[in-house]
């Protein structure tokens, strides 16, 4: 935890009321506040990716050094993005202001600043678009909600672009279905293109496009840190595990999130992959080519996006495999659900995703040909393949986060649920207009789990913060699972802050405690080391 | 001089201007290309058998075109994203429904699509007897005229609209003016077509004959009352300005690729006409990069057993 | 221009919507722009002035009625723009001289697509005219 972050006892969280024409002024670095802008992109990340016009700044000096003819190219890129996206095209014509979003985003409840309302965020680029591409913008310029495009506005653009984890829950309430998560995906591509980018997601990207996964680990070491893990299942449940790396000719190809097998706590949940995979005797094999389901590129643009998910195909290409599991992540699976397919598909050379084990075809995942670890897992149980001993949990009351993704881009509520209450006692869900489609985000997705703004991670993870809160004051919850690889990252951080003794693990984490395993022995300690008490 | 030109000319005019308009945005929307097919799922998706799907998850998160058509028929006509509205209570956390936004939207909104209907009656000659039967079921026969509910409920519900915008202080903040012009034209053709109706009421006849002669591209400059020149100019005025405005949501709506594509992402593939290739690293330069270590990988035999 | 199929049948709806009222008077029989001439009245003049009578003689009727009902005495009515002329506040006074419901109310009413209520308790000139034969 950084130090800087005010106690949560000194936030305040009052909403500031402009003026339309005061909403019309940018923010600029003067305004800006430590903990809420980005680092600037480094050099040596953005030019692998060409990414144009890269150079070191600080976003807090005045002159941010814009190429010359700037101006000319972020028009012309977002009038190629208009006719590229029809989405982002409707969504600057047709938003009607009626405020349904503004309560909705999480960013705005916590800073209580106006430009965080999702149409407040989305007028930012809007303003400009009415300015050059509409009569009324042109002819009655302020009076039509217009402005002109300054380094002013470049500025505003890069500070509340990020500020937004695209998170889709204001898409959900729109009336139109306006995704701001989709305008600030686009705006950000548009920033890219005049090389005004912030660090944290181009490291990832950059790594993960060279390597194959976000922390640039080299093949050995990717196939080193799967192999002490499963020394420490090992450890647990006294059963050898096998973890095969890039075996050609493997029915399954597993991808997962990297940090599945570098971070805790989703270590745990990498720990029962390789339990479940070994238990049900499932031919597959881990890749370190693909060895990112994460795609940060998402964050990012379209372009880099696919950099990144064509390597899952290639390599199932490559290895020869019949079809894909992918593991528990976020944005992973928005990217996996709805753009892997039309960026780097068609997968017409895998084969139907039919379970080995219990002859179920997913036919959901009839075309992408890749299937979410929790529908998966839920196969097994419905169909009695693992055996599961649900008191090994019961020192957990848990809860669920729905992350943000997994609910808002895939539709994935029920299996998940599924999963838990097959494998725990105690079981209790949050607020109602808290989870499923309604659910928060963590405060830190979209390429925002990074350390310098931790004050807005903070402040944006406040209304989940309280909402678990409420859970650990009713029934008393102590664990928060999750799907996603994003919120085990961030949430530790969060619940510290708010001062909620609740843990986070990965829906996979509870699976693997109540997994009874052929030849293992008593367990002493769950998973992530907590012992069982004992009776007697 | 001045009649032949506010009740022909810029009726005429204002009408090809909406037609037109909105025939361009139509077209120019169509002609951006969907890159993506990204639903906002708001239900559970269609996924293995033994997990149910309710009725609702079926609207909002749906799984093939019937579910999107009944998805898209939800939001047209029931508004029902706006139906979901939660509104936060900072002080104790807690979110509550809101419908107050809904119920007066939908109130304006149906209750003006009634009172268009019903002006049909000045469009079309002869008039059906089934159809003046339908258009007075809702009418209040307490009074005479008839008191028709609906002229009376837009109002209400534009005036709600409207007041919000000034007095909640997020909608303050958000408004332009152009959203207060929408809803001043708006509010303008409703009063002025109530005093009509209830106040200072005028001959009915010459303004009918104007319309159809209108309508079946025969103008009359008839002899109108003024007050009626006043509605039709305003009434002019707010379509021609339909098209270029946020009144074209109401087309919009149509073409938000978050509520009118299939939740079917893996199931059927979406094609993007404009997909850029592949630019980064091949498994083949892969390979190349990190021979040494795939190699070792490959000594291993391709698996890692713990050693223990 | 993508997805074409949709965006044309939802341009032919739109059309198709907007210009319904030409497509059914073209194609309705019977179509006539001007209203048909009403019957002339019998007497010299109506109750007030006919141009006032025009658009406001549900306001007239209105009033008759309420007088007749809650005024004592007040059956009678005295018009205000031929004043001195006093008249009894019933639909059997206006009988007098528009002898026809057909051809002098419903000429009007039909044209503009009005369905007033009077008639659902009140008689008719023509009622009247059946009942005294």
């Amino acid at each position: 935890m950084s130090e800087e972050v005010p106690p949560p006892e000194s936030l305040t969280f009052e909403r500031k009321h402009k003026s339309w024409r005061q909403m019309l002024e940018p923010v600029t670095e003067k305004d800006f506040k430590h903990g809420y802008y980005h680092f600037w992109a480094l050099k040596k990340h953005i030019e692998p990716l060409d990414i144009p016009f890269a150079r070191e700044i600080d976003p807090m000096q005045r002159d941010w050094e814009l190429p010359p003819n700037w101006k000319e190219i972020f028009l012309q890129n977002f009038e190629d993005t208009l006719r590229k996206n029809r989405a982002f095209k409707v969504f600057m014509d047709i938003c009607v202001r009626c405020g349904a979003c503004a309560d909705k985003c999480h960013y705005y409840l916590g800073t209580g600043d106006p430009k965080n309302m999702p149409v407040a965020r989305a007028e930012i680029i809007r303003s400009i678009y009415r300015r050059y591409f509409t009569k009324a913008g042109r002819i009655f310029g302020e009076l039509a909600g217009a402005r002109d495009l300054t380094e002013d506005v470049i500025k505003e653009m890069y500070y509340y672009f990020y500020q937004c984890s695209l998170c889709r829950r204001c898409s959900n309430f729109c009336p139109y279905g306006i995704d701001t998560a989709d305008i600030v995906w686009w705006g950000r591509r548009l920033l890219n293109s005049i090389g005004v980018t912030h660090r944290f997601s181009h490291i990832s990207i950059e790594a993960s496009a060279r390597t194959g996964n976000h922390l640039g680990l080299y093949p050995l070491g990717i196939a080193e840190a799967l192999e002490s893990v499963a020394e420490d299942v090992y450890d647990v449940t006294g059963v050898v595990v096998d973890v095969p790396v890039n075996k050609k000719g493997a029915e399954i190809l597993f991808v997962a999130p990297s940090a599945d097998y570098f971070a805790t706590p989703h270590w745990f949940a990498c720990m029962s992959y390789l339990m479940l995979f070994h238990e049900i005797g499932l031919d597959y094999t881990w890749s370190t080519y693909a060895s990112e389901g994460g795609n940060f590129g998402t964050f990012q643009a379209y372009e880099l996006a696919q950099k990144l998910n064509h390597k899952v195909y290639e390599e199932a290409k490559h290895l020869g495999v019949k079809w894909i599991i992918g593991g528990e992540c976020g944005h992973m699976w928005r990217d996996k659900h709805q753009f892997m397919d039309t960026m780097s598909g068609p997968a017409d050379f895998l084969e139907d995703p039919v379970s080995p084990i219990t002859g179920t075809y997913f036919e959901n995942a009839a075309d992408t040909k890749m299937v979410h670890i929790c529908e998966f897992v839920a196969d097994l149980i419905r169909h009695n393949k693992i055996k599961l001993d649900k008191s090994r949990n019961d020192h957990w009351k848990v809860t669920f986060h729905d992350s943000c993704n997994p609910s808002r881009g895939v539709g994935l509520l029920e299996e998940p649920r599924f999963v838990i209450k097959s494998c725990c006692n105690y079981f209790y869900e949050m607020p109602e207009h808290t989870i499923r489609d309604k659910t928060y985000c963590c405060g830190s997705g979209g390429g925002l789990l990074t350390e310098e703004i931790m004050e807005l991670r903070m402040r944006g993870g406040m209304p989940r913060a309280m909402a678990a809160k409420f859970v650990h004051e009713k029934y008393g919850v102590n664990m928060m699972a999750n799907i996603c690889a994003i919120d085990k990252a961030a949430f530790p951080a969060l619940m510290e802050y708010w001062k909620l003794p609740v843990e986070i693990c990965g829906i996979d984490e509870l699976l693997g405690n109540a997994l009874i395993m052929k030849g293992e022995k008593e367990r002493e300690t769950d998973l992530r080391g907590t012992p069982y008490r004992r009776e007697d | 001089m001045i009649n032949p030109f506010l009740e022909i000319v810029v009726p005429y005019a204002a009408f090809a201007i909406f037609i037109v308009g909105v025939l361009y945005r139509f077209v120019s929307w169509a002609n951006s290309a969907v890159p993506l097919k990204i639903p906002t799922t708001s239900g559970q998706a269609g996924t293995l058998p033994f997990i149910k799907r309710s009725f609702y998850d079926r609207i909002d998160s749906p799984y093939n075109k019937w579910e999107v058509a009944l998805r898209m028929l939800a939001e047209v006509f029931l508004f029902r994203s706006l139906f979901k509205n939660t509104r936060y209570y900072q002080s104790r956390h807690e979110h509550r429904d809101t419908r107050w936004l809904w119920g007066f939207a939908i109130l304006f909104h149906w209750s003006f699509l009634i009172v268009l209907i019903r002006h049909l009656r000045f469009f079309i000659e002869p008039v059906p007897e089934p159809f003046i039967y339908v258009t007075e079921l809702i009418a209040l026969k307490i009074w005479v005229p008839t008191i028709y509910i609906t002229g009376i409920t837009s109002l209400i519900g534009l005036g709600y609209l409207f007041l919000r915008r000034l007095f909640s202080g997020n909608e303050r903040t958000i408004s332009l003016p152009s959203d207060y012009l929408a809803l001043i034209l708006l509010i303008s053709v409703v009063v002025t077509g109530l005093v009509m109706r209830y106040i200072y009421k005028i001959p009915l006849a010459p303004v009918k004959e104007l319309a159809l002669s209108l309508i079946v591209f025969q103008p009359v400059a008839v002899d109108v009352h003024w007050l009626f020149i006043l509605h039709l100019t305003l009434v002019s005025i707010t379509i021609a300005y339909f098209p270029f405005s946020k009144m074209m949501h109401a087309g919009g709506v149509l073409f938000s690729p978050t509520r009118n594509m299939p939740n079917d992402n893996r199931k059927r593939r979406h094609v993007n006409p404009l997909n850029p290739p592949y630019h980064g690293i091949t498994r083949e330069e892969y390979n190349e990069m990190y021979k040494d270590q795939l190699e070792e990988i490959a000594e291993r035999d391709y698996n890692f057993r713990p050693e223990v | 221009m993508y997805s074409t199929k949709w965006v044309i049948l939802l341009i032919i709806a739109f059309l198709g919507i907007c210009f319904s009222p030409l497509i059914y008077n073209v194609s309705a029989p019977g179509f006539e722009l001007e209203m048909p001439e009403l019957d002339e009245p019998e007497g010299d003049h109506c109750i007030e002035d006919a141009d006032w009578m025009e658009p406001n003689h549900m306001d007239l009727l209105l009033e008759m009625r309420t007088q007749t009902i809650r005024d004592p005495g007040g059956r009678f009515y005295e018009s205000k723009t031929y004043p001195g002329e006093v008249y009894e506040g019933t639909t059997y006074q206006c009988f007098e001289c528009h002898t026809s419901k057909t051809d002098f109310c419903d000429t009007c009413h039909e044209y503009n697509g009005v369905s007033p209520y009077c008639w659902h308790c009140h008689n008719t000139p023509e009622v009247l005219e059946e009942y005294n034969r």
